[in-house]
């Protein structure tokens, strides 16, 4: 058979499934146009693909159809992403008060997918697609998307949109070089590489290496000021979902790209007492134990640069943190807002007007905590946590009320 | 005695200062206009969760509780979503659960009764039919939705689709207990056990599992637990 007619076929498959989920019960309104303008990309690479066959040239046929094979396989994951988005085993109620929240830090047009994951990895870096710019993908583990409990790390995913958006690389671009080089240590290069001498060649030698410890330095710092963004949207809460999903440690191997766990945990227990005056009481970062890395002796050496120049750094990733926060005027949680919320639930009602979703996160995990101590069986945990994130669940459907009452029409 | 406007109005302002004992309903409704409305219940919103009876895969509902935990929900109903700006088309003759967009809770003294809006009573949509809300329960009210008519109509989260109404209740109640309270979500809830009636169906429901033991299968095609009447 022709390879352009299987390409075909491979394409008209992906369109059913398509013009299948739009036509679907599809509960929130971002998804058909991320599907449409999926739908539209492939259309435009197959009116390509007929137009090469029509003018019979071998080689813009191949190149066609593999680039419909690539767009293909690039395409399937969103789509799964969005399929699993449309199930009634998430909290649909979460949709809006997060779109508000992304809105205020991207553009109006931004859109979130909120979708649960079968496959799902804590703190990876969300699948930014090119031809959907204006989209954010947060996904939560499958089983538990429509807990409340876990849902700050959602303020980490969208934090990782808005390094992109805002081009904050570029903010930390030369300190963290300038820091890197400083952090560098020629001996280290010399105990790992043989071949390394001081002659003319060396400075390439150093080059390389402060390159590849500057990339690994700029991921860290992302990461970094991704969980510091959940923090300061969610405070404490952001802390206590990171342990419910992290602990104990799997014994996981850390990556390069990665600070480690217990790293990132201390930075969070740091700045949290510092700025916020939170002091973590029921964590610690050892319960976050990863295994020891297998790395060339080069990616320990640039991962030890990096983590080295990063030494400090949080203080000024927080200040950053703290100016967007700020300039996107939203309300930001508080203790005050958390107890009131509390309130309500200690008498089984959700809040009539809460301020933010931080408030409400942080009043659940304070209502399970003290419904849940030492002594409760399993079965009451189970009823606890099931009532708290049902008053909490309405308690955000009351914030897009109260955002919709306000609209003028 | 039920309460009247300015009666209702007075305990929703309570509930609002202290939900322990006034009635609370949230998102709380326009108090000023339940007080002038001269109407003696308060209209309640359609929310945005249905479900619906799995019918491709359910073959009948036996009112004689199951004993396999959790059995009723997960396997008899499944949910939908609605957004707001969204209908939910209900085709005559079909049934589905719906829940109020406000949360409710009265306190130990008052007790409710849920009706339909003679608007929607009028247009073949019957609301309600369980419709007691005893003293002390809190959370989102299950309405059951029919359509009598003969159109298909659209139901729209955020439309008035009900009433309730409020009566003291007189002498001292211990506060509701039931399984359905604290719930945003409708909800088919688990059959009650009641043991007049497991008794009443004993030797129908021994009969059955001791042929469903031994291999044989029911000709009337009814689930191990049912009587077989044919036998009788």
């Amino acid at each position: 058979m022709r390879p352009e007619i299987i390409a075909r076929l491979k394409l008209d498959a992906i369109f059913e499934q398509i013009n299948s989920i739009i036509n679907s019960d599809v509960p929130f309104e971002n998804a058909p146009p991320a599907l449409r303008t999926m739908k539209d990309v492939l259309e435009r690479m197959q009116e390509r693909l007929i137009n090469s066959v029509n003018l019979g040239k071998g080689n813009l046929i191949d190149s066609a159809i593999i680039n419909i094979n690539l767009k293909i396989l690039q395409f399937l994951p969103i789509i799964g992403f969005i399929l699993r988005s449309t199930n009634t085993r998430n909290a649909f109620e979460l949709f809006d008060p997060l779109q508000d929240l992304s809105q205020s830090f991207l553009t109006k047009d931004s859109r979130i997918l909120l979708s649960s994951e079968w496959d799902y990895i804590p703190f990876v870096y969300p699948q930014t697609v090119k031809d959907l710019p204006t989209f954010t993908f947060i996904g939560l583990p499958a089983s538990e998307c429509s807990n409340l409990l876990i849902f700050p790390l959602t303020g980490h995913e969208l934090a990782h949109s808005i390094w992109g958006s805002l081009g904050l690389e570029n903010d930390f671009y030369a300190d963290l070089l300038s820091r890197v080089k400083q952090h560098f240590d020629k001996n280290e290069l010399k105990k790992i590489d043989p071949t390394y001498k001081d002659d003319i060649f060396a400075s390439t030698a150093e080059s390389e290496i402060i390159g590849e410890a500057f990339e690994l330095a700029i991921a860290h710092c992302e990461e970094i000021f991704c969980d510091l963004f959940g923090l300061a949207l969610f405070r404490e809460s952001y802390i206590k979902a990171f342990y419910y999903v992290l602990s104990p440690g799997v014994g996981s191997k850390q990556e390069p790209h990665y600070p480690t766990n217990e790293r990132r945990a201390e930075i969070l227990a740091y700045q949290s007492e510092k700025r916020l005056n939170i002091r973590s009481k029921t964590h610690s970062g050892d319960r976050l134990t990863q295994n020891a890395p297998q790395w060339s002796k080069r990616t320990a050496l640039a991962v030890q640069t990096a983590e080295r120049a990063l030494q400090g750094f949080d203080d000024r990733i927080w200040e950053r943190v703290v100016e967007i926060v700020e300039r996107s005027k939203i309300h930001r949680p508080s203790d005050e807002g958390a107890q009131a919320v509390l309130k309500n639930f200690r008498l089984n009602v959700p809040h009539k007007s809460p301020k933010c979703l931080g408030n409400i996160t942080n009043a659940c995990w304070l209502r399970f905590e003290e419904t849940t101590g030492a002594g409760v069986s399993f079965e009451e945990a189970r009823e606890n946590l099931i009532r708290i994130n049902e008053m909490g669940l309405k308690t955000v459907e009351v914030l897009e009320f109260h955002r919709r009452m306000k609209v003028d029409i | 005695m039920t309460f009247s406007s300015k009666e209702i109005s007075k305990h929703i302002c309570a509930g609002s200062s202290d939900a322990r004992n006034g009635v609370v309903i949230i998102p709380p409704p326009d108090v000023k206009a339940v007080e002038t409305s001269g109407e003696s219940a308060v209209s309640l919103r359609l929310g945005r969760w249905f479900a619906s009876i799995k019918q491709t895969s359910v073959t009948e509902l036996d009112v004689l509780p199951s004993d396999s935990e959790g059995a009723s929900e997960t396997t008899s109903s499944k949910y939908h979503f609605v957004p707001f700006g969204h209908p939910f088309v209900i085709h005559p003759g079909r049934f589905v659960l719906g829940s109020t967009l406000e949360w409710i809770k009265l306190p130990a003294t008052i007790s409710g009764y849920v009706a339909g809006k003679s608007t929607w009573g009028r247009r073949g949509i019957i609301i309600e039919t369980a419709a007691g809300v005893h003293p002390g329960f809190s959370g989102c009210l299950t309405l059951e939705i029919a359509n009598l008519g003969e159109i298909p109509v659209k139901l729209r989260p955020g439309m008035e689709i009900c009433q309730l109404f409020l009566h003291a209740v007189s002498g001292e109640d211990a506060a509701s207990q039931t399984k359905l309270a604290g719930l945003r979500r409708p909800t088919l809830g688990k059959v009650k056990t009641d043991h007049i009636l497991k008794k009443l169906s004993y030797g129908a429901t021994l009969e059955s599992s001791l042929k469903k033991g031994s291999g044989s299968a029911t000709s009337s095609g009814a689930s191990p637990s049912e009587p077989n009447t044919s036998k009788k």
